[in-house]
């Protein structure tokens, strides 16, 4: 398991991310593109949504687990921020052929959502915290 | 990131190198507003193919780029995606509102030119 807290910012992104991928083992360098998505719909999240730009405290956290005999690595991401389900508020977008009716924006949870194999929400003690699960390959 | 067009009268090629992320995404949308494909009858043709990562900010800056090319008469058609790119492309629904051509020759060629 790896932790990095650190003030959240858009500045940050390049630092978090090869902290989280930078001793990635040969057998999960396939998902270094997931787990960078991931994160960075993340942070834009809570830099935006739960800080609204403020300088604010975000906890990262990656580990890997076995579930139902098959590894997994769990990416979970923890704001102090108001609570703020992104799961639940994000609508699906449109995904419609006629790029005059298309929405711009709201994609990101509908990444997250297509790459994890689960993923999870919880406000614990003053924290949102978001945890989203990807199959090893 | 580095952006690279080329001008090729009816057609303006544009590649992308790198990242097209939320570090990125305005530095691409203030680049591709100066592209001089945003005028009918002329396509605009993005090969991606040193576009190495792209995440819902990339998204954005592409969507807009398309709708102000629908907007404007102009055609914006993609070539080259890797495999990353290529897999959020078609879970975001891009691949049914965009062309999308496996290379550039093949793409030319559709689109009407030599690819060279």
């Amino acid at each position: 398991m790896k932790s990095l807290l650190l003030t959240a910012g858009l500045d940050r992104l390049d630092e978090v991310r090869s902290f989280l991928t930078k001793d990635f083992p040969d057998e999960l360098a396939a998902l270094t593109p997931s787990v960078e998505l991931i994160l960075e719909e993340f942070l834009v999240n809570v830099v935006t949504h739960a800080y609204k730009g403020s300088p604010g405290p975000l906890e990262v956290n990656i580990r890997q687990v076995t579930f139902d005999d098959w590894p997994h690595l769990v990416l979970e991401v923890v704001d102090w921020g108001p609570p703020f389900d992104p799961f639940s508020e994000a609508t699906p977008p449109e995904l419609t052929q006629d790029i005059d009716d298309k929405p711009i924006g709201g994609l990101g949870i509908h990444l997250i959502r297509n790459i994890a194999a689960h993923h999870s929400y919880c406000r614990d003690r003053g924290a949102n915290s978001v945890e989203v699960w990807v199959r090893c390959p | 990131m580095k952006i690279d067009v080329i001008d090729e009268g009816q057609k303006v090629i544009v590649t992308v190198d790198g990242r097209l992320d939320a570090a990125t995404a305005a530095s691409f949308d203030e680049s591709v507003q100066a592209l001089p494909g945003l005028k009918p009858p002329r396509t605009i043709l993005a090969d991606l193919t040193n576009l190495e990562f792209i995440s819902s900010a990339g998204l954005r800056s592409l969507l807009t780029l398309g709708k102000a090319c629908r907007a404007s008469g102009a055609q914006l058609a993609f070539c080259s995606l890797n495999a990353m790119v290529a897999d959020v492309f078609k879970i975001s629904g891009f691949t049914a509102i965009f062309k999308i051509y496996p290379d550039r020759n093949e793409a030319m060629a559709a689109l009407g030119g030599d690819g060279s």
